[in-house]
């Protein structure tokens, strides 16, 4: 397997925590992943979903066309007179081990693929009513997305079904991302081209050190799913919830409802026995900032100071 | 093999593209102003690189887990070589992609080879027995959509998936891309797609290089042969150089204005390949000086590079010409009547500034090979979504609503074709039938029935708050005829028509054709007691909508209208729409935020801007900067009850 190891993959903490959170809570929803070209947006999901479950992803690609969406048969079957049936990638993704479905470039697939999905995430189901099939099969899949906003935003029903969504920013973007700059892109120069040049080599202390790394993150993410369901989630805390859902104007309940399961995941994977305000502060923005306000276009408000104000209203001072 | 000073710039091409051979995972080359015929040579020269150096392996190209396509005739068998849609596969291995390509040429093909009614992998699908591809598109600014959403996700890649009709293909790719496009139309290229074609070459001199080239010369294969000799020789590939931190540092900090990683990792394993040809063990930095020199980088001096934390270094300099708007221009299809006596149209047209010496207005010197570093390009930019066939034949896409039999066999649906000659196996076989044969007829032959798209859009944009004492329908007619004639989608965007906290945003609603009562309804409607005027906000909707209809207008004369009317006084910022909030203070925010929408507009493709705006008292020149803005024509209507004249502001 080439895919750079999860361990080497230099920043992008939104989109870390994003895809740690949604791994040990399914119920979070999808995770949607929003930045410039060139920002490891897609290694990033890929090597996660390598670390996690040794496999990759299931992939819905651009110009996938509707049978393999929704299922149909296996042709060269068919071509023999046999009919035997083939999944759609809506259903191999709900069997497959990750159980995620991942969309690359999510904000130019066709619209009919849209529907298509968000029925199923809506419904739970997949109605296949085609070809000579007629059956409704359950699925449940995490729906992660990668887009670059340079090429359009995303229609709201769609962006609405994404749990969380994480900046992705450039490493180079200095005057962006003051925190990252420099010392970043010499990190993944380092990170990636040594990686080329020890990949087969069964002894090099890098790549072997990269997927212990890799193990050790796995087991800690398995733990926090295990302990999930005892993490406790208070009235106090699911009230902090819905006020920040209410002061960010989150049309209905899911973003209430998201950001308490979210903060409950970042509780279990730091091994808390239950949810601080902390943890909810933690995840707000992940689980907030694209349900605020007219979401008409799928065109984002920056995130501004403005914002984490009315956060600090609603919880209180972060313990240092 | 010389210095770089002492190469020809075509020896200097070839050299560089040795070192993409060995490096394959650099990604994309673009050359800028090449010939055609050349591209084609040094195509096939980089194809027997790549056929010798990485010859196919069973596990090369495989992924674990990856399904297995079955039942797919592998390019190997006979039949499966071809050159179907004008599409080039040759010996080498060299596969040319252009305008005509359409996405099921790219994933998989369905068609009869001599062994049957087969399936074949299509054109970016790689054998893993097969040594690796060379991708070759001649002119990336005309190529189709399809070609540029492949190299979008397929070209430095580490997995590529096709799910179509019926199969699954997943593969790691391991072809290398070669595209051309002329220096005047590289700005059109979006950002997204060219960071995928890290590496550029000028070709511009190649001509000159081989001692000019007569397209129309018959020229034979040795001629040819000389004119572009095989690649130099280069590194095999085996244990790579490892990075010494200086040179590290060097691709880091003496890069000016690297937009991100892609363009540092080309450098560094270009430097890679330099220093592995020269049997180093380590890269160092005269090795990331002389990949420099050839990708044309200018590395900073070692002294002066190391920048601050957090303060980007400026993009090289580019001279860019006037923009001159063409919303007219672009993509109108049809000619328009004259206008109404009553109205006039005022092109807008900014004086160009001339430079203040003349004599050094040079710019072939000053255009950069990474023109998209450049923030003020303003061109025309293609976008990623899908268009459709640019023939006239009827449109193959959309979504399919039903069957019917076949009318040519360049769409055919599989399933539905199998099971209609399923139907007739006993009657067919007789006796015979059993499972492991299917005999088909021609008259089984099914495609899919398609819904049917409208070619054309109107994206009407109604600012209801600078409504008063003039009627904007005479204004307006000609567009709605238009509409009307053509059969356009018509969405209609409202601003100004609400009170309250509804008033910071605009509405938008669609309508099958401009017949629809409610798009009746929207244009007698009164303006809101309030003053909001959200227009940022509008025209972010209308980028939407337009965006949005580009993806659906599925045939290549497909055109969307824009029309919006205004009188350019937005006075809400768009985070406050997004936000629904009232803005404090009330400034001219909403007014710069709505010329910075606007923008956004000027840079598609096959949409035509007209802004019809009233005579303006207090801000006259706000309706022709919006139209400036979008590259639109402008419409100055006269107020006042019974104005018959307007002129130009």
């Amino acid at each position: 397997m080439s895919v750079l190891p999860y361990s080497l993959i230099v920043g992008q903490r939104e989109l870390d925590t994003a895809l740690r959170v949604a791994y040990v809570n399914r119920a979070v929803g999808g995770v949607l992943a929003v930045g410039p070209r060139g920002t490891a947006k897609t290694t990033m999901v890929r090597a996660f979903t390598d670390m996690v479950t040794d496999t990759l992803p299931v992939e819905l690609p651009l110009g996938a066309t509707e049978d393999r969406v929704i299922g149909g048969w296996q042709i060269d079957q068919l071509m023999k007179g046999k009919t035997e049936e083939k999944d759609g990638l809506l259903v191999e993704a709900s069997n497959s081990p990750s159980g995620l479905l991942y969309v690359d470039e999510v904000n130019l697939l066709d619209d009919h693929l849209v529907n298509i999905m968000l029925d199923a995430v809506a419904t739970g189901h997949v109605e296949i009513q085609r070809e000579a099939r007629s059956e409704r099969v359950a699925v449940k899949f995490t729906l992660v997305g990668t887009m670059n906003p340079d090429e359009g935003g995303l229609r709201p029903q769609l962006l609405d079904r994404f749990g969380l969504v994480a900046g992705v920013r450039s490493t180079a973007s200095g005057e962006a991302t003051p925190d990252a700059g420099m010392d970043e892109r010499v990190e993944v120069l380092r990170n990636v081209l040594r990686y080329e040049a020890e990949l087969d080599d069964p002894h090099s202390a890098f790549v072997n050190d990269a997927r212990a790394r890799n193990a050790l993150v796995k087991r800690s993410l398995d733990a926090a799913r295990d302990l999930l369901a005892e993490v406790r989630l208070d009235d106090d805390i699911l009230e902090m919830c819905a006020q920040l859902a209410q002061v960010f104007n989150a049309e209905g309940h899911r973003g209430a409802l998201v950001l308490a399961r979210a903060a409950r995941a970042v509780a279990a994977i730091e091994a808390e026995p239950q949810v601080v305000p902390g943890h909810v502060r933690d995840i707000a923005k992940l689980a907030l900032a694209h349900r605020r306000g007219l979401a008409e276009t799928g065109s984002m408000p920056d995130w501004t100071e403005e914002d984490e104000k009315k956060i600090d209203a609603v919880l209180p001072p972060p313990e240092d | 093999m010389g210095t770089p000073e002492e190469e020809r710039p075509l020896q200097r091409a070839l050299r560089l593209i040795a070192y993409v051979a060995a490096e394959p995972r650099v990604g994309g080359v673009l050359l800028l102003d090449v010939d055609g015929l050349l591209l084609d040579m040094v195509a096939e020269r980089l194809a027997a690189r790549l056929a010798e150096s990485l010859p196919g392996r069973e596990d090369q190209g495989n992924i674990p887990g990856a399904p297995a396509p079955s039942g797919i005739a592998t390019q190997g068998d006979p039949g499966a070589d071809d050159a179907v849609g004008g599409h080039r596969r040759t010996g080498t291995g060299v596969v040319t992609l252009g305008a005509w390509t359409r996405e099921e040429h790219l994933w998989l093909r369905m068609g009869i080879t001599p062994k049957g009614f087969r399936q074949r992998p299509g054109l970016l699908v790689e054998d893993p027995a097969e040594p690796p591809s060379v991708i070759v598109v001649p002119d990336l600014a005309h190529a189709s959509a399809a070609v540029l959403r492949a190299a979008v996700t397929m070209v430095g890649a580490t997995v590529a998936s096709a799910e179509t009709a019926g199969q699954s293909q997943r593969w790691r790719p391991r072809a290398v891309w070669l595209a051309g496009v002329r220096k005047a139309d590289a700005s059109t290229l979006s950002p997204h797609l060219t960071d995928r074609f890290p590496i550029r070459i000028d070709a511009s001199d190649w001509r000159r290089d081989v001692g000019g080239l007569d397209p129309f010369e018959d020229l034979s294969d040795a001629e040819l042969g000389r004119l572009v000799p095989p690649l130099p020789v280069a590194p095999q590939p085996g244990r790579l150089p490892s990075m010494s931190d200086a040179a590290v540092l060097d691709v880091v900090h003496r890069v000016p204005g690297s937009p991100g990683p892609r363009r540092d990792l080309a450098l560094a394993r270009i430097a890679r390949a330099v220093a592995a040809e020269a049997g180093a063990s380590e890269v160092a930095s005269a090795h990331v000086e002389e990949a420099a020199g050839l990708l044309d980088i200018t590395l900073a001096p070692r002294a002066a590079a190391k920048r601050p934390k957090g303060r980007r270094a400026r993009p090289p300099e580019v001279v860019v010409q006037p923009v001159v708007p063409g919303g007219a221009e672009r993509g109108a299809t049809a000619p328009e009547p004259a206008p109404p006596a009553d109205l006039i149209d005022v092109h807008v047209q900014q004086p160009a500034e001339l430079p203040a010496t003349p004599g050094r207005f040079d710019v072939t010197a000053a255009v950069s090979l990474y023109i998209e570093d450049d923030p003020e390009i303003l061109a025309p930019r293609r976008t990623l979504v899908p268009e459709g066939p640019c023939s006239a034949r009827r449109d193959r896409r959309g979504r399919a609503v039903g069957v019917e039999p076949c009318r040519d066999i360049h769409d055919i649906a599989v399933v539905p074709t199998l099971l209609e000659a399923a139907k007739f196996q006993r009657v067919r076989q007789g006796p015979k039938a059993g499972p492991g044969r299917l005999v088909l007829s021609p008259a089984d032959l099914r495609q899919y029935r398609k819904r049917g798209r409208a070619s054309a859009a109107l994206v009407l944009v109604l600012d209801h708050s600078c409504r008063g004492d003039w009627d904007w329908l005479p204004a307006l007619r000609r567009h709605l005829r238009w509409a009307h004639e053509v059969g356009a989608e018509v969405v209609v965007v409202e601003l100004g028509h609400r009170a309250g906290l509804a008033a910071l945003g605009a509405e938008r609603f669609r309508a099958d054709s401009i017949a629809d009562p409610h798009v009746g309804y929207a244009l007698d409607r009164r303006p809101a007691s309030g003053t909001a005027t959200p227009l940022a906000h509008a025209l972010d909707v209308a980028v939407h909508e337009t965006r949005r209809f580009l993806r659906h207008l599925r045939t290549g004369s497909g055109h969307v209208r824009l029309v919006v009317v205004t009188d350019g006084r937005g006075n809400v910022p768009l985070g406050a729409s997004l936000r629904r909030r009232f803005p404090d203070p009330i400034g001219r925010e909403g007014v710069e935020d709505a010329l910075v929408t606007a923008a956004v507009l000027r840079s598609f493709k096959h949409v035509s801007g007209v802004v019809v705006a009233p005579e303006v008292v207090g801000c006259p020149t706000l309706p022709g900067e919006l139209a400036d803005a979008m590259g639109a024509r402008l419409t100055v209507v006269r107020r006042g009850p019974g104005a018959t004249t307007g002129r130009a502001s």
